[in-house]
Formats: structure tokens, sequence, C-alpha cells
């Protein structure tokens, strides 16, 4: 079993009356990227900001690597953090920037310029120390805020939502660096984002968040393919989304009514009659089909699609008026896309069942 | 168009207002500063530099120190009650942190002058202080508060706190609470994080209030007159008694641009470092 660096217990958080988070019990493992997913507002940043020292729990405890954090300062925590907009010291060149977690532990000069030098080779900014922050784009104040962090050895990195002020290409590529680095030092990442694809590419593990409780805990392949809420499903990706009452049950299979002329069969899972179902399809699982198969066939209209270089999104129409959103090979999209009608497949296999109405 | 015709007419008062009870007394001044007094204290037409050396006799630069330690003294007292209040303050909620700052304005309501009459009531020896702490036996013999340099300083210091507050305070609401908690979050403690990250993104506003409450404190003659019982002669006086007492206009004159060139260059050293005009304006 891997080890546990921090530990929370039973953790609540209001304001006045309003409670941000409740009762949250968490274990993070030494080593591993953990994330924070969830809309805004849901109590991920508060949790980070708990973490830190910033803020303090209105009850239960924190345990970093099994110590009791309770009154210790965030000055005091082996653990630092990476702000949404660096909060890098506008008055202080680059150098003074990563040398201040140092400068504030009294360490000698000539270490501190080792460990400098070492930090801007690590960043790969070397040669940038003379610089103000307001002389650096985006990209560069992300990473000197990530030097300035890891030179202080920290047992957690808290990243709060650090890619959010970049744009889309830097973004993706600042998030290759961000799991190269941490696969390089082996350091526990705690991160925030509400971007679910960020957190798919970077994470471990995903602690999906609603209203300050913990929706889902799992990993990114675990939470995209098989969630098991209607949350997690709507949140993570695309994904078409029914609801409705099991109608009948034959054997193995399970009719479920979703509207007056639609019904899906799925798999009998110990279900009986009238209880409540939602069915989870991803748009890239949806099956074309020629012809009529032993069930689950619907016709269905294109009515718009979005081209996204190499796929189409397509959103079709069922007979049924709900619509259905299809992901598409950019090929098979304009072979298929003047025909009048088509058919679509759902597969056992490629539905994910959600019990009852969460 | 119209609009820039609108905007030259409405500033047309403010211009011939500056022209009229600025720019053409200034004049007059500097003119002035060059001419050379008679002994009934009219003024003879004959250029001279007379009363510009006359400043650097050992009497007048006397003066010329004695202001500027009390007005150095009065700048450092500001900043270290200002600072405290001003983070007090910023930590609070914006409501409240109005209703503080409406507090530190109100007293530009009333006369100056009359509050520091006030101040007389409350610092001579038959004075409020001085009778509560007879009466509470804190003290055997009442305190010498006015009619030294520690009256003129709390004079001072009273009347010109609030330009030090207003630009401090406009300073430190500015700053990102994220640089304070990155100091923390960095292992600095409240005095590394005041002195290493909220002091220098403030120093703007240090030094505009420094301005502030500096070049006033040289001319502030009847705080020294009143409080200082007219023991310690500052610039102020100075120049008041050369113009009103001595009827030397010339030599008056001659102190009064030199003040002005000192000024100068302390809103010169200002602009260096990176303060801007409009901070000083700002209110």
């Amino acid at each position: 079993m891997e080890k546990v660096i921090v530990k929370l217990e039973n953790i609540k958080k209001s304001y006045g009356d309003k409670s941000i988070i409740k009762n949250l019990n968490l274990e993070i493992y030494e080593g591993e990227i953990l994330t924070f997913l969830g809309p805004s507002g849901c109590g991920k940043t508060t949790i980070l900001r708990m973490i830190s020292g910033l803020e303090d729990a209105t009850s239960g405890k924190i345990y970093l690597d099994g110590k009791d954090m309770t009154g210790v300062e965030a000055k005091d925590r082996e653990i630092n953090t990476i702000f949404q907009s660096y909060a890098l010291f506008p008055h202080m060149n680059v150098y003074d920037n990563i040398a201040f977690g140092l400068k504030m532990k009294k360490v000698p000069k000539e270490e501190i310029a080792k460990k400098v030098k070492e930090m801007l080779e690590l960043v790969k900014l070397t040669g940038y120390e003379k610089r103000k922050p307001s002389e650096l784009s985006g990209g560069e104040q992300q990473r000197v805020a990530i030097a300035r962090a890891l030179i202080n050895n920290p047992k957690v990195l808290l990243l709060d939502e650090p890619l959010s002020a970049l744009d889309k290409k830097l973004k993706k590529q600042m998030r290759i660096e961000l799991k190269e680095l941490q696969q390089k030092l082996g350091i526990t990442f705690i991160y925030v984002t509400h971007d679910q694809s960020e957190a798919l590419s970077l994470s471990n593990r995903i602690m999906l968040m609603h209203n300050g409780k913990i929706v889902e805990l799992t990993t990114p392949k675990d939470l995209y393919e098989h969630p098991k809420t209607k949350f997690a499903a709507d949140f993570i990706g695309d994904a078409n989304i029914f609801s409705g009452k099991v109608l009948n049950i034959k054997e193995t299979f399970a009719e479920v009514l979703i509207n007056a002329d639609f019904k899906i069969i799925i798999n009998n899972d110990n279900f009986k009659e009238n209880d409540k179902v939602t069915i989870v399809i991803r748009p890239e699982n949806i099956k074309l089909v020629t012809k009529d198969k032993d069930y689950n066939t619907y016709n269905i209209k294109i009515k718009s699609s979005i081209y996204d270089g190499a796929y189409y999104t397509v959103i079709a129409k069922m007979e049924t008026n709900k619509e259905l959103k299809i992901l598409l090979p950019k090929d098979k999209y304009e072979l298929l896309k003047d025909k009048d009608m088509l058919k679509v497949h759902f597969s056992f296999e490629d539905m994910v069942i959600i019990k009852g109405e969460r | 168009m119209k609009d820039k015709l609108f905007k030259k007419i409405i500033t047309i008062p403010v211009i011939v207002y500056a022209l009229v009870l600025i720019l053409l007394p200034l004049i007059y001044i500097f003119i002035l500063s060059f001419l050379k007094s008679d002994s009934y204290g009219g003024v003879i037409n004959v250029f001279n530099l007379g009363n510009y050396l006359k400043i650097f006799d050992m009497v007048y630069i006397k003066v010329f120190v004695q202001s500027f330690l009390i007005a150095l003294v009065t700048t450092l007292i500001c900043i270290l009650i200002a600072y405290p209040f001003c983070l007090f303050i910023s930590q609070k909620k914006k409501k409240t942190q109005t209703l503080l700052m409406a507090l530190v304005i109100l007293p530009f309501l009333t006369n100056s002058l009359i509050r520091t009459y006030g101040w007389i009531v409350l610092l001579r020896k038959e004075g409020v202080i001085n009778t509560i702490l007879l009466n509470l036996n804190i003290i055997d013999n009442p305190l010498s508060l006015m009619y030294n340099n520690l009256g003129i300083i709390i004079g001072m210091v009273y009347t010109l706190l609030p330009f030090m507050i207003l630009p401090l305070y406009s300073s430190i609401s500015k700053i990102d609470n994220r640089l304070i908690e990155a100091s923390k979050d960095l292992g600095a403690g409240s005095m590394a994080t005041f002195f290493k990250v909220i002091v220098p993104s403030t120093v703007t506003g240090l030094f505009n209030g420094s301005l502030m409450v500096f070049i006033p404190c040289i001319g502030y003659f009847f705080i020294a007159d009143l409080l200082g019982g007219g023991k310690l002669m500052l610039l102020g006086n100075l120049i008041k008694n050369q113009f009103l007492t001595a009827r030397n206009w010339p030599f008056g004159a001659a102190i009064s641009i030199t003040l002005l060139i000192i000024t100068f260059v302390l809103v010169k050293l200002y602009k260096k470092t990176g303060g801007k005009m409009d901070d000083l304006g700002g209110f």
C-alpha cells in the first residue's frame, strides 16, 4: 500500500451560516497527482487553502506526513502553493522571487545561489535572473512560480488552477511539462481545476466535487468510462444522458422507458419494475449500422455538425425528438452526410448504467 | 468636435483662476526677491542677489535646519502611525473601511486653526490631559506638553496625519492579497512579510504621503506659533515675519522662492521613485 502523505479527517468549513465543506475525509498518497475537480463554488479551492494553512477548518483535522497540522501556520508547513495568477512579487526580479523561501529559512547565500541556478535549469529559464515579473510572458511567469515553490523542496505542492491564465496552446504544453516535472521529482501534487480535460490528462486520481461534497474519487479512466453518478457523466466529457424507469424485465434484460415511444434495452442488474435508471452513452461509442440489430436500433436524422479537424461532432435528431451527440471520423461523416435517414445502435458494452437518480 | 469645444470652455475659469491667483503672484514674488527694501518697508527697484546671499547667514540656515528636522520627525511619526492604521482598516469589511476613512477625513471639515486652538485646551498646564493625569496621581507635576517642540510636533502630526493615511491607504488597499499569502506560504513571518512584501509594494504611497506631510509641515507657521509658543522659528514663521513684521518683502520673497525650489527638488525625487503626479493631486 502506498504511503499516505496528507490526510483529511472529518473536515468541515463554513463561513457564517454558509457551509462550504461538509464533513470531508480524504487520504492523499505520496507521489501522486490528485486533482480536485468541480464547478466553481464547489469548495475545491477552500480545501486547498486549508491544506496550505492559509485558512483554518471549522472542525476536523489535517495531517501532513502523520503530523497534526492544527495550529501550524502556513509558513511552518512543508507545503508550497502555486497561485492562480502566480502572485510573483512584482518588485523583485526572478532570482529574488525564487530565492525568497530559502532567504526566509536563512540558508547561506552561496547555497541559495546554487539552488536557484538548479531551479532555473529545471524550469528552463537560465539567464532570466535579472528580469522583473512584468517583463515575462505568462508561461515564463508560470515557470518562475513553479521554481519559487519547488526550491523549498516541499512534501506537497498545491496548484490552484495554475494554467487558467494561459492560452490554449501554452496550456497543453505546460500540462505536459508539469506532468514530466512531477514524475522527475516525485513530489505529491494536489491540483485544483474546473477544466475536466486538464484533470483527465494530468491526474493519477480525480476527486470530483459538488456542493462541498465528494461525488466520486477514482482514476481518470474509471471516471470517464464508468461514471457512477449522473453528475460525473455530465461533468466529465461529452455524454448522451437518458433518464427513465424500468418498464418490464425479461430474464437477463430490462426494458427502460425514456419517454412515450423511446425504450432502451439494458442488461438486467437486479432491477425491479419502476426502478429509476440513467443511461449514459459517450458520443464516440454510438455506432452507425446499416441493418436493424436485435435491440436498440434507432433512426436518426443529422441536424447539424461541428468540424473539429479529425472529427465531426454530429447533432442528430431521433424519431422520438430526443437529440443525440455522435462523434464521427471525418471520412465516415463525409460518406454519410447526405443520407436522409441513418440508423444507430446502442450496444450493451457501450452504455453505462447508473442506478437511481443521482 | 462639440465635445472638445465644451471641454475647453469649462476649463477657462480654472485657467483664469490659476493665472490670476497663482501664476501672477508667483511671478511677482520671483521679481520681488531680486529687489531691495528700504528702511520703511517699501521696495526699491534695484536688481541684486543680496536677499539670496542673506539666506546663507547662520541665523537663517538654522531656521532651515530646524524646520526640516521638525518636518522630518513629523513625517516619521506619521509613517509609524499610518502604516499599522492602514493595514488594520484594509483588513476590515468594505463598509467598515469606508466609515473609518470618512472619520479620518471628517476633521478637514473644520478650520485647522480652530482645531489647533482645541489642542491648547488639551495640552496646556491646566489642560484636560494634565488635569486627568494629576487627578489620577499618575504624575505629580503637570507635564510640559506645549510651548515647546513637543507641542509643535503633536500639532503637526495631528494636522497632517490624514495626508499620510490617504495615499498610504490607497496603496495598501491595492496590494494583491495573494502576494501576502504567497509570502506566508513561502515561510515568511508577519515581520518579514511586512518589510519584504508590503513596504516595497506601497513605496509609492509612502513617498506620496511623506511629501504631502513634509512640505506643508515646513510652512504651517500657525502651529509653531500657537503650540510652540513662538520659541522655535520655522520657515513658515520666518516668511510670515518678513512680510508682516519686519516688512522686508524682498527677503521674504527670496526665502519663499528658495522653499519653492526645495519643494520642486523633492517632487522630482518622488517622480524618480516611480511616483505619479496624479497620485499627489488625487484628493
